[in-house]
């Protein structure tokens, strides 16, 4: 991006009505066009929402992270230099290079990175995204330029130090070096004149990067949340069906180690809640029984749905988005063949499609890198170890659902419970994911900023609910949140998410019922707005209310008790 | 109007959000309000990544006015 696009994306007209994100630039240089650049890399993030870039006084790093500094803000983006660890490490202070103020340069570096670690703790939970210094180490120590010294080795490890204590924290997130450096080459990171001038470090292009990776920890882009592979020369090299199971290969020693790479990239993916599912052409028997072989790294039941026949691969991708009850836009497919991927993308054209080319090494190990980086996410919840098995036991329960005379006959049989936890003070992470992720079941679409969240538990009469959910078959883990204020007689939801994996449990009447009760109202208003997505809220609410849903309609406790279905799942409490 | 008045006015616009298109071939430090030193170097840094030319630190307090830039832009360019 140039400085004149950054400029005009932070220039366009914002939403009406929309409170702008909120972001404090923490650094001890003036930081110019980083500010621009930050401003419009977070707009984009944020899909056009207005963006405001607070700066703290030239000079003072630590004292621009005080909390009442930062009341309302969003988030935090410290980006730091070599001359806020010690000023002599600077240009613009002479205080000398001599190696015998090495010691005190060192003891100076970590004791201004010990104040900048509790300025930061003290500021939790707010996101924060924290920048290395990233131009090159001045010229103080006495080695030639090929050598790294004692100096640099010391300040060195009083930043991973550093790093390390505050990355134990989830909502502290570090820009990563090595993609700094991919993308920004060091020797045309530094404006040496522009920093004898004003102070100001960067050149525009290495700004623009640092901003960009600022922006994408502080406001990640949504991971995908499905993986469809193909078997034959992509999980492993070799046709199945012609050479035989034993015969398939995927190791250095049968010369096909990228399959074995690639096999343990999905193991490690799939441990972290991704869901992998196969496509392949071939009969569903040979597929069941390779897959049993007890050397894949890929284990069978890590995979979840494996669909294997004749037909057209965009027929079992299909089969298998339905599975999963997500969209194509979530998924990435890979294959061997540029046919079948082209079949695909034709049938599912939001679905991002990859070739795997084993022939092509470099080729192949960039697909690795970035099936990992479009599947990366800043932290793990307990729910991403669950969405697997929550999805195969799906798969039982609409047998069941399908079997069973009854919805009612239905829900008896599964024993559906669900826990309602009120949150007081905090929110936590679960929550904050379910309701920016939701499309389906979701109220009127609006996402919630940790400060939004902060403003909505601070405002009289609010109410914040999650929702958890277990049946005979397991556990959903948090399927619901609830929010909105109430007063006397009436209650006004704010916000309504449910996973599309809790579908078809009557968990919405229940979570109606459980609000009456709780907030001891009459009636609950619904600041509805219809989204591209949202259809199923739209149905339940035409349902239970009797009309099509409007932007402030509302339920009556009456009506409520005329539409609810007798049998809904049974309720506990629980308190955050 | 040229291309060069077109690029260099894109470059005013985006440095100074405050001046109105119309009124940027008349625009000063006097009399635009967020032409001030930081203003100063957007809109130096804009012009170097629009026209590829850097303004001196010598020429840019004599850099006042939209006449005087443009003059100073075509100098480099080869213009008049």
């Amino acid at each position: 991006m140039k400085l004149i696009e950054a400029l005009q994306i932070v220039q366009r007209p914002a939403d009406d009505g929309v409170r702008p994100f909120r972001v404090r630039l923490a650094t001890a240089f003036t930081p110019l066009h980083l500010r621009s650049f930050v401003a419009a890399h977070l707009r984009n993030a944020l899909h056009g929402r207005s963006v405001d870039v607070s700066i703290g006084e030239y000079g003072d790093m630590v004292g621009s992270l005080r909390e009442e500094a930062l009341r309302d803000h969003d988030a935090l983006a410290i980006v730091l230099e070599w001359a806020d660890l010690d000023p002599r490490l600077g240009v613009r202070r002479l205080g000398g290079w001599s190696p015998s103020l090495f010691d005190d340069i060192v003891a100076t570096s970590r004791s201004f990175l010990a104040r900048l670690r509790a300025a930061i703790h003290a500021v939790a939970p707010l996101p924060v995204s924290i920048a290395l210094p990233s131009t090159p180490f001045p010229m103080i120590a006495f080695h030639p330029n090929a050598q790294w010294g004692h100096l640099r080795a010391a300040i060195e490890l009083a930043l991973v130090e550093f790093a390390e204590e505050i990355t134990r924290v989830p909502s502290h997130r570090l820009v990563s070096r090595d993609t700094l450096d991919q993308r920004s080459p060091l020797h045309e990171r530094f404006d040496i004149a522009a920093e004898l001038k004003s102070g100001y470090p960067y050149k525009n292009a290495h700004a623009d990067v640092l901003a960009e990776l600022l922006a994408s920890t502080l406001v990640p882009a949504p991971p995908r949340k499905g993986l469809i592979t193909d078997l034959d020369n992509t999980l492993w090299a070799g046709i199945v069906g012609e050479i035989g199971i034993p015969n398939v290969a995927w190791t250095l020693d049968s010369d096909a180690p990228l399959h074995g790479l690639y096999q343990q990239l999905l193991s490690a993916l799939a441990d972290t809640g991704v869901l992998i599912a196969v496509a392949s052409k071939n009969e569903l028997a040979t597929v069941d029984a390779a897959l049993d072989r007890p050397d894949l790294l890929l284990k069978k039941q890590q995979i979840f749905p494996i669909a294997a026949g004749w037909g057209a691969k965009s027929e079992a991708v299909s089969s298998i988005l339905k599975s999963w009850n997500i969209d194509a836009d979530s998924v990435v497919f890979v294959d061997d063949s540029p046919l079948e991927l082209e079949e695909v993308k034709t049938r599912h054209p939001h679905m991002e499609c990859f070739q795997f080319n084993a022939k092509d090494v470099p080729g192949t190990w960039k697909l690795l890198e970035r099936l990992r980086d479009l599947f990366g996410k800043s932290v793990l919840s307990n729910e991403d170890a669950l969405r697997r098995e929550s999805l195969r036991t799906n798969a039982a329960f609409s047998q069941l659902s399908t079997d069973s005379a009854s919805s009612d006959e239905f829900l008896a049989q599964i024993q559906p419970m669900v826990e309602f936890c009120f949150y007081r003070d905090s929110v936590d992470g679960r929550v904050r994911e379910l309701v920016n992720k939701t499309n389906q079941f979701n109220l009127n679409g609006r996402r919630l900023t940790d400060a939004d969240w902060n403003d909505h538990i601070r405002r009289p009469g609010s109410f914040l609910v999650a929702v958890n959910y277990r049946d005979k078959f397991g556990p959903l883990g948090t399927i619901a949140v609830l929010w909105g204020t109430a007063d006397k007689l009436r209650a006004t939801l704010n916000g309504w998410v449910m996973s599309c994996r809790a579908f078809s449990r009557r968990i919405e009447h229940r979570s109606l019922r459980k609000l009456f009760e709780a907030l001891a109202v009459n009636e609950i208003g619904f600041d509805f707005a219809p989204t591209p997505k949202n259809g199923p809220l739209q149905q339940f609410l035409r349902e239970i209310i009797g009309a099509d849903p409007l932007s402030a309609c509302c339920l009556t406790l009456q009506t409520f008790e005329q539409r609810c279905p007798a049998v809904i799942p049974q309720a506990m409490e629980a308190t955050a | 109007m040229n291309d060069l008045d077109s690029r260099l006015k894109k470059c005013f616009a985006a440095a100074f959000p405050d001046l109105r298109e119309s009124t940027i071939p008349q625009a000063t430090v006097e009399n635009t309000v967020s032409w001030d030193s930081m203003g100063g170097l957007t809109l130096a840094s804009v012009i170097e990544e629009e026209f590829g030319v850097a303004l001196s630190d010598d020429v840019m307090p004599e850099l006042r006015s939209y006449a005087r830039v443009r003059e100073e832009v075509a100098k480099h360019l080869g213009e008049s």
